[in-house]
């Protein structure tokens, strides 16, 4: 007894259905089906199936008006894809200010903190400058400073401002 | 003489927008056809049929010849069904919430509008044999895109099984294993299994 009389054929079933298969296959799918009522049945369910699906229509479309929309689609892609070639001096106008831009956004932040430093030095000289000025007059008394002890001169400190005024004065 | 498929892809990847426009009207219902059968959207198929032939103007050139024309352009269209299938499942769910009902290896992504039967344009048509219909594709809803573009690509477009495999990048005994499981699920849902 044949393996294809007791197995069910099911994928063979579909080989034997659309005709795909070869003699030997074929004889042995058809004479399960002489003896195996199931199968007949589904072979005839799966028949009945695809003469429905095939059957079956989509919903109806207007054809006219389906080419037109398609023909403006396709023009709509090609143009876009001509406009570089067909305009390309605002391409490369374009490109090479956004090249321009890119390089001076890399390039920039380096360059500030190199240019920041000598400033903030510049600024600092300044203002240690402008404190030392503050201090002039009591630079103008260096030699009384410079003997002072601090307790026992104690007096004489407290009238430094007063000892430069009466010299000025 | 009516001139070949592929001549007239060749003519196409020449800019031949006349070779392109009578391979547009070739397709044109087939195309739009198996869209719907997969998308279960008018509005969608519409799309993807016309992006498929924009995608055919462009790529022409890449059209070997290995295999026949109408071949290649179904790989081309039904992987660009596919894509849209991905790309809207996550809304659809969303939409309709992940229900487990329909069991198997059913998508769940369907909304109710999807599930909608196609209606017929035949006017002959019996009562009975519209809502056998309605039922057939309400059915054919709850296949994963797979299972449904090869039921499709077979009952509608009657293509073999090795051509079904090349447009679906599969062997062809993944092609029967879809088919099988498709026609026992349509089957069991319609009950009649």
């Amino acid at each position: 007894m044949d393996d294809m009389d007791t197995r069910h054929p099911e994928t063979d079933l579909i080989a034997y259905l659309s005709n795909e298969l070869g003699p030997a296959e074929r004889d042995a799918v058809a004479r399960h089906l002489d003896g195996c009522a199931s199968c007949r049945e589904t072979a005839a369910a799966f028949r009945e199936l695809r003469a429905g699906l095939a059957r079956s229509s989509a919903p109806p479309v207007q054809w006219p008006r389906y080419r037109a929309e398609l023909r403006a689609r396709l023009e709509a892609r090609v143009d876009r894809r001509r406009a570089w070639w067909r305009h390309p001096l605002p391409v490369a106008v374009s490109a090479g200010v956004a090249t321009a831009l890119v390089t001076v956004a890399l390039l920039a932040p380096s360059a500030w903190r190199d240019d920041r430093r000598p400033r903030l030095a510049e600024n600092l000289n300044g203002f240690e400058e402008a404190m030392l000025g503050t201090r002039l007059d009591l630079l103008r008394e260096y030699t009384v400073v410079e003997h002072l002890d601090l307790l026992e001169n104690l007096d004489v400190i407290r009238q430094l401002d007063g000892l430069t005024g009466s010299r000025e004065s | 003489m009516d001139i070949s498929d592929e001549a007239l892809c060749r003519r196409v990847a020449e800019r031949d927008e006349a070779a392109f426009d009578a391979l547009v009207e070739r397709y044109q219902a087939r195309a739009y056809r198996l869209a719907w059968s997969i998308l279960r959207d008018a509005e969608e198929a519409r799309d993807v049929s016309q992006e498929a032939f924009i995608r055919l103007f462009q790529a022409a050139g890449s059209f070997g010849g290995r295999s026949r024309f109408s071949t290649w352009f179904y790989r081309l269209l039904v992987n660009l069904c596919l894509d849209q299938r991905r790309k809207t499942r996550w809304w659809r769910q969303i939409f309709t919430g992940a229900d487990g009902a329909r069991g198997g290896e059913t998508e769940r992504g369907d909304t109710v509008l999807d599930r909608q039967p196609a209606p017929t344009t035949d006017p002959i048509d019996s009562l009975d044999r519209e809502r056998a219909a309605d039922r057939l594709w309400a059915a054919v809803g709850t296949l994963s895109p797979q299972q449904r573009a090869v039921v499709i690509l077979q009952a509608q477009e009657e293509l073999s099984t090795k051509e079904i495999a090349t447009i679906l990048k599969c062997s062809e005994p993944t092609v029967r294993v879809h088919l099988h499981r498709a026609l026992v699920t349509l089957r069991r849902t319609m009950g009649n299994g």
